[in-house]
């Protein structure tokens, strides 16, 4: 007997080649590491195509990668943590050298929020996802990601040199 | 107001990040995924049935080879994945049962067996809403290679014999050449989807046995890294060293020179090893990404010639699972190659080809709102029979 795999390796690439670098940017703005978001985004992928006959056919597989890469990265962020944290003491950590001033001053800025705060406003402000979006990919709350959402903005406001936030409405 | 200037910098850090991010091609990203994907794909089970009756050539002909001479018991430095792990179960008996014994029956792995260790225990498998496996990875020790080589010849056997399992030889996986991979078919009569992979080394079979007490589909990655960590510790404890090369299978003759060869023996030469890390389809002919010599195959100067004679008859189509379809269908000639067309496809081109089969599981077909429809084409030298399309 013979099994054969009839997976659509063209449908992939092309969605691998419009969708990695903003899941990249993704994760790196979560965990502040971009190595490391570079392997959890391949990881992802990966585990897309193995699975690619059923996911290529989601609605939004971008979603999809974007949430196993952020898993992958978290889990081995985390083993990793302790160990940033410590040299994060000792000094202020170069995020990328390539970036320019003002990226490097958003990173920083995001580095002192939490990090379920800035995932939920990297969804939000980078993705364009609702509330409601924010709250299924994240297994959250509405009120939750609306707090996150609010919570981040009143603290990156000052370390992005602005003084007052408005609220607005985060049509949920 | 401050929403704009803050979606501004969200926006200019992705940007720049995405620029500065590194990508690996697309194929390497496929290639790692397919690297550790234990599943029934592409060359797993190609030319299974001639490769089971004739192993000892393909280790002949250039596979790795460890010392006839291989250790009759388990040492104690050998440590089993999930060994000692909270929950988990170790029985020393070396007369205990193959927990992979497809067909049920007598034990294949009894005849010459010196020693056996089972390690068995209850892992969850999902990332989300995560169900419990039963999980039972075995090693069994053999007197001589050839003993490892007849039991897991055998395993490979009844993985092919169509008695509710389907799978056989997968020399792909990236676990060694002589690597057997099946799991049951859907519908389960107890609705505990099981899979297995067995693993000869020398004189030894490493065993890693999944099953589903819920009915769940089993992730075919499960396991696949204990399995090879199980390598390296092989070597470690037992001397037992083979590095984790990959196979593929380098062209086959055309349907016109099988006519002409001993189809026992021909396929053999075509098992070809590459590294792991690399795509086969870096190191080999770009005939290897092809499905198969086809009738529109370069070189084929005449057209074939239509014959309604050897027209197969699709017998059956069945849906195994999500997108895994079984095709039956009546063989028109022991030299017969044949081409299963998606009727509807984009375009209707083969998405398979198998030669001296009667029937075939197709993998991760994409979901369809409407009806899986399939033709088979029968090629016989210059003769191409076409079977009515059936729809499942």
């Amino acid at each position: 007997m013979r099994v054969v795999d009839v997976r659509d390796s063209a449908s992939f690439d092309e969605f691998y080649a419009s969708t990695a670098r903003q899941a990249v940017a993704y994760v790196y703005a979560v965990t502040g590491d971009l190595a490391e978001a570079e392997d959890a985004v391949a990881e992802a992928y990966a585990r897309a195509w193995q699975r690619w006959a059923r996911i290529g056919a989601y609605e939004d597989p971008a979603g999809w990668v974007r949430r196993v890469a952020y898993r992958v990265a978290v889990s081995s962020w985390r083993r990793t943590r302790n160990r940033v944290l410590a040299h994060r003491r000792s000094g202020p950590v170069s995020p990328v050298p390539e970036l320019n001033p003002d990226t490097v001053a958003v990173v920083e800025a995001l580095r002192q929020i939490p990090a379920v705060q800035r995932r939920a406003i990297m969804l939000h402000y980078v993705f364009g996802l609702s509330v409601q979006e924010i709250a299924d990919e994240t297994d959250s709350s509405v009120s939750a990601v609306k707090q996150r959402l609010s919570r981040g903005r009143q603290a990156l406001a000052p370390l992005l040199g602005e003084e007052t936030v408005e609220e607005v409405d985060l049509h949920a | 107001m401050f929403d704009k200037i803050f979606s501004d910098h969200m926006t200019a850090l992705a940007d720049e990040v995405s620029s500065a991010a590194w990508l690996a091609p697309a194929a390497k990203v496929r290639a790692r995924g397919d690297r550790r994907r234990i599943q029934l794909t592409g060359a797993v089970a190609v030319g299974a049935g001639v490769l089971t009756a004739t192993t000892g050539v393909v280790m002949a002909s250039g596979g790795p080879t460890i010392g006839t001479g291989g250790p009759r018991a388990i040492p104690d430095t050998l440590v089993m994945p999930h060994e000692g792990d909270p929950r988990w179960d170790r029985d020393d008996n070396p007369r205990i049962a193959s927990v992979f014994n497809p067909c049920g029956g007598e034990d294949p792995t009894l005849a010459g067996r010196t020693d056996a260790r089972t390690v068995s225990g209850v892992v969850p498998q999902g990332d989300q809403d995560p169900v419990p496996l039963v999980v039972t990875t075995q090693l069994f020790l053999f007197r001589t290679n050839e003993a490892a080589e007849a039991a897991i010849t055998e395993l490979s056997r009844r993985s092919e014999a169509d008695c509710g399992w389907f799978g056989g030889w997968a020399p792909t996986m990236g676990l060694g050449q002589f690597v057997v991979l099946a799991r049951t078919m859907y519908p389960h009569e107890d609705h505990r989807p099981r899979m297995a992979v067995a693993v000869r080394k020398g004189n030894a079979i490493y065993v890693s046995h999944i099953e589903s007490n819920s009915g769940s589909v089993l992730d075919p990655l499960f396991e696949y890294e204990a399995a090879k960590e199980m390598n390296r510790r092989l070597c470690e404890a037992l001397g037992l060293c083979e590095p984790l090369t990959c196979y593929f299978r380098s062209p086959m003759p055309g349907p016109t020179a099988s006519l002409t060869a001993n189809p026992t023996q021909a396929p053999l030469d075509h098992w070809r090893p590459y590294p792991c890390d690399q795509n086969p389809s870096d190191v080999a002919s770009p005939d290897l990404a092809s499905p198969g010599p086809t009738p529109e195959s370069p070189g084929e100067s005449r057209p074939p010639i239509q014959n309604p004679r050897i027209a197969p008859v699709i017998t059956e189509v069945t849906r195994q699972s999500e997108g895994v379809v079984l095709l039956r269908w009546t063989s028109v000639h022991p030299d017969a190659a044949y081409f299963i067309v998606r009727v509807g496809g984009d375009p209707n081109l083969p998405i398979a080809s198998v030669y001296n089969a009667s029937f075939v599981v197709l993998t991760n077909l994409p979901p369809l709102d409407g009806s899986y429809c399939f033709q088979v084409i029968a090629d016989v030298g210059r003769e191409r029979g076409v079977s009515q399309t059936r729809c499942l």
